[in-house]
């Protein structure tokens, strides 16, 4: 049984539910039959890869549909074996090469020259090239994106690229040159809105739309999101109440208890307790810059005016370090001392203003 | 663990050694070969002798084992031993490090209940004397291999008494020591299974296998003794630990009370002296009396080399003696020359002295006076340098601020403190974060961590005594990973982002369908829970003892602290430990 993200993803560009406008461009630029490089980016949970698979399917048709997992097996230049997973049709493949850590540029290179090396069998019925599809582009490393960038050149006619990032910002400029951007914006309220009654309809239940609204907000303008919460609080309670509360992930929950705590007192004691329950996150596997853009998040709310600024300067500045530096719980405690060491003095000088 | 005798006897056979004697003569100088015995006893003593023989223990109070061991012993001998002649010869393995009083133990007991000991010593070949040109007919003609021998042995030892030739009082009670195990074992453990099984069967005396493991990643005894092994031949395992401080000491001052008794003119050494010793053998009581021999001998270097020379020769045979003497050099040359101080103390010592950081009690005169603005910099002059401290600790540097960040909490009064040593901790891993320049940076992290911390502090350390704790980044990267892995493996169809799937799909998946929970073993509604870091011990040199945290329950979260994953695997911790030095 699948989930309702999965089994209500719109498989054709036809059928997408917001962007029309954008999707009807992407029809029109794969109708003449070709398309340059692609290099799609926009907030997750936004519908690229969904807008992705229906490209494809309106390139090849319902063949792409057909998927298979493949297990592919790179060795380095200095002997080391890398296994990485795709994902495969018979038209295109899909990988996300940052799996392989730092040593992803072997994969770009050799992946794409084993696609692109292979010819369509028939090329007479099928488009004359393949699809790579990389996700995750953002992540490679420098090495990785010029590696890209050469590879795509030497194999235009054989293989097109679509790149699937959250921002452009850390791809390189050689690479966003030669790729046409499609920028996939964040549903609005209401369009996320509309889509989950669509579900409800399609399930055949009925949804408050207070409730709609309400998931809408906490989703953060998140589809994915929104319909895994939507189809939570169906588990939880049916038929829906309009004042249900509406579950959220239970990391989100222990994140918050977490700045409830370092909140509530500040104490090298505590440090150590908030240490805990920062390694219990990264145990399951929550990115240490969601788990600071989280912990920032909860607590710039009770932080008084002035405050919110030196907070989230700290927060930057130890994200920035998160990136440079290797142990992430290092810098994530670092921000921790730092905004009890704040906040703490705050709360003294509050104090002895009482006083006076 | 062949060892080429040092007598240089021609006479030297290749038969095996089998040495029988009854306990009352007993020593650990004895020679490999037949040729020789009771060298040492009936001599006269004098001052070159280890002390290790002259004042072996001589009751069971003398022995530095504790109690609960020796009674193991005991109740094993009692049940097996005793009887006399019995079916399916009952094995007893005793293991722990060296000189845990493994072999005296049992020395000292048989001889209580007049058990005789006959033990197998390996034999000692001449192999380098023949030609070379032809191995062949050298090798195949004159030595049956040393496993047939040493199995030969085994069941004759096993299954007859001695003769008694000396004289000695005849008893029925017998039991074989191995301790001394030939070198082919190691390479085929099977044979030596199979040697084990076919005595099991056929002898009727006891067996005692002695096997010293050395550190956490010493395989010796999974390796002869697997588990199954153990099960399947009813083998008695009885692993001894390292001998405790306190019995340590009581042990080298009943050495220290038979010495002076036995020469007038016998300066003892004092009680910082014995201290050091004991904190320096970490638990090995042959190098602690060994050192604490060499220690006391108050002569000219050059006599002292000469006496360490005519000890080693007078003993170099057996392979055990051979090995405390080495030991024993090696701990005088550092005895010499950084106060005999052992590794493993000495990563709970490099920690504690930063983390408690002494400083002195008056300034340094001569400075000048900080400026107002930087008064809150003002610290008094710290009696340890961090620098020293890393460089003599046997971690890494990495490895080394894993373990002050996961302690520096328990040390530190206010937030302030803490935020300083965060960010220089913080600092220190930024700079040693670039892998091309790790070799040459990381010197720089470290110092700055230690000393980040060390300023950090402002208040002097009330006294007391803080548990240490060893980092739980390891194990967390070590989860993280494998439910990556799980993760992935089970979702690959999802084709998802890694974020995106342990962010969003993940935690619904499991609120969704409960039945994911099985599948993802760390999916389960008792998602988070808190995890409790492993104490260091004081001597520990591995990370293979049980872990006893303290759990600090946080008042949110009320019910998810129920389990304590027990499964925390520190294979990596160790070996990122052994690597490092």
């Amino acid at each position: 049984m699948s989930l309702w993200v999965d089994k209500y993803r719109p498989t054709s560009l036809s059928k997408l539910s917001y962007h029309t406008e954008q999707a009807a461009q992407l029809k029109r630029l794969v109708q003449n039959g070709d398309f340059p490089h692609l290099l799609v980016f926009g907030p997750s949970g936004a519908g690229k890869k969904t807008r992705i698979t229906c490209l494809l399917r309106e390139l090849y048709g319902a063949g792409v549909e057909k998927l298979r997992i493949e297990h592919h097996n790179f060795t380095t230049p200095s002997k080391k074996k890398i296994e990485i997973t795709t994902i495969a049709s018979n038209y295109h493949i899909e990988v996300c090469p940052s799996d392989a850590g730092v040593q992803d540029r072997v994969v770009v290179q050799e992946l794409i020259k084993m696609v692109a090396q292979a010819q369509q069998l028939d090329s007479s019925t099928q488009r004359e090239f393949k699809v790579v599809l990389l996700t995750e582009v953002d992540r490679l490393t420098k090495d990785a994106q010029h590696a890209l960038r050469r590879t795509m050149e030497k194999y235009v006619t054989t293989c097109r690229l679509i790149l699937c990032c959250e921002s452009t910002s850390k791809v390189i400029p050689a690479i966003r040159s030669r790729c046409l951007g499609v920028r996939v914006p964040a549903p609005s309220h209401e369009q996320i809105n509309s889509i989950l009654q669509t579900v409800c309809k399609k399930e055949g239940l009925t949804l408050p739309p207070e409730l709609a609204s309400r998931i809408a907000d906490k989703s953060s303008r998140n589809l994915r999101r929104a319909i895994l919460m939507l189809e939570a609080c169906k588990v939880q309670q049916y038929p829906f109440r309009p004042d249900q509360q509406v579950v959220e992930a239970d990391w989100e929950v222990f994140l918050r208890e977490t700045a409830n705590a370092i909140v509530s007192q500040q104490s090298p004691r505590r440090l150590l307790e908030v240490r805990g329950r920062l390694y219990e996150l990264l145990t399951h596997c929550i990115p240490p810059d969601v788990i600071i853009r989280g912990l920032l998040a909860e607590l710039i709310d009770s932080c008084d005016g002035q405050l919110k600024a030196e907070v989230t300067q700290w927060a930057a500045y130890y994200e920035h370090r998160l990136q440079l530096g290797n142990k992430s719980i290092y810098h994530l405690e670092a921000f921790v001392a730092k905004f009890m060491s704040i906040y703490k003095k705050f709360l003294d000088e509050g104090m002895a203003a009482m006083m006076l | 663990m062949w060892v080429s005798s040092s007598f240089g006897d021609a006479d030297i056979d290749v038969k095996p050694a089998k040495r029988t004697a009854s306990l009352k003569s007993e020593n650990r100088s004895f020679s490999g070969g037949t040729g020789r015995q009771h060298k040492v006893v009936g001599r006269e003593q004098y001052e070159g002798d280890l002390w290790v023989d002259v004042h072996r223990p001589t009751s069971v109070a003398d022995l530095a084992v504790h109690p609960k061991k020796v009674a193991q012993v005991v109740e094993w001998l009692k049940s097996h031993v005793m009887l006399g002649r019995v079916k399916d010869t009952p094995i007893l393995l005793l293991t722990g490090p060296p000189g845990a009083g493994k072999t005296a133990t049992v020395k000292l007991l048989s001889e209580q209940e007049g058990v005789e000991v006959q033990e197998w010593v390996n034999p000692v070949t001449e192999v380098h004397q023949l030609s070379s040109d032809d191995p062949t007919t050298s090798r195949g003609s004159r030595q049956p291999p040393q496993a047939a021998v040493f199995k030969d042995f085994l069941l004759r030892a096993s299954q007859f008494t001695s003769l008694c030739l000396t004289g000695a009082p005849k008893s029925d009670r017998k039991l074989v020591l191995v301790e001394d195990f030939p070198n082919v074992f190691y390479r085929e453990k099977t044979q030596f299974h199979d040697v084990l099984r076919h005595v099991r069967e056929a002898g009727c005396f006891p067996l005692v296998f002695i096997v010293s493991e050395t550190s956490g990643k010493d395989s010796r005894v999974r390796d002869l003794f697997p588990s199954d092994l153990q099960l399947q031949l009813n083998i008695h395992v009885i692993s001894f630990n390292a001998v405790a401080a306190t019995n340590m000491q009581k042990a080298l001052s009943c050495v220290l009370n038979k010495e002076a008794a036995r020469r007038s003119f016998f300066k003892r050494p004092d009680k910082d002296r014995i201290q050091e010793v004991v904190q320096a053998s970490a638990g090995d009581i042959r190098s602690a009396v060994n050192l604490l021999q060499f220690s006391s001998l108050k002569v000219p270097v050059d006599r002292t080399s000469k006496v360490f020379k005519k000890t080693k020769s007078s003993k170099g045979n057996t392979s055990k003696s051979t090995r405390s003497n080495l030991k024993a050099g090696k701990e005088k040359a550092s005895v010499e020359q950084s106060g005999g101080k052992d590794i493993s103390l000495f990563l709970f010592r490099a920690l504690g002295k930063i983390l408690y950081c002494k400083r002195s009690e008056e300034e340094e005169r001569d400075l000048p006076p900080l400026p107002p603005h930087l008064s809150h910099h003002k610290r008094l002059p710290v009696l340890a340098d961090p620098e020293t401290v890393v460089h003599a600790c046997p971690l890494s540097a990495e490895a080394l601020c894993l373990f002050l960040q996961q302690n520096f909490t328990e040390f530190l009064s206010e937030v302030s403190e803490c935020e300083t040593a965060t960010r220089y901790l913080s600092d220190a891993d930024v700079m040693s974060s670039e892998w091309a320049a790790r070799d040459v940076l990381s010197h720089y992290g470290v110092s700055v961590a230690t000393r980040g911390l060390m300023h950090a502090k402002t208040a002097v350390s009330k006294g007391g005594w803080r548990p240490l704790y060893k980092p739980e980044w390891y194990s967390v990267q070590q989860k993280c990973l494998s439910n990556h892995r799980t993760a992935a493996g089970t979702c690959v169809d999802q084709c998802l982002p890694a974020v995106e799937l342990f962010t969003q799909k993940l935690p619904f998946l499991g609120l969704i369908h409960p039945s994911w929970n099985s599948k993802l073993g760390f999916l389960s509604s008792q998602r988070f829970t808190n995890a409790r870091p492993q104490k260091l011990e004081e001597t520990e040199a591995v990370f293979d003892e049980e872990d006893e945290g303290e759990t600090q329950a946080l008042p949110s979260l009320p019910q998810q602290q129920c389990t304590v994953p027990r499964e925390i695997d520190d294979e990596v911790v160790i070996e990122d430990y052994d690597s490092d030095w």
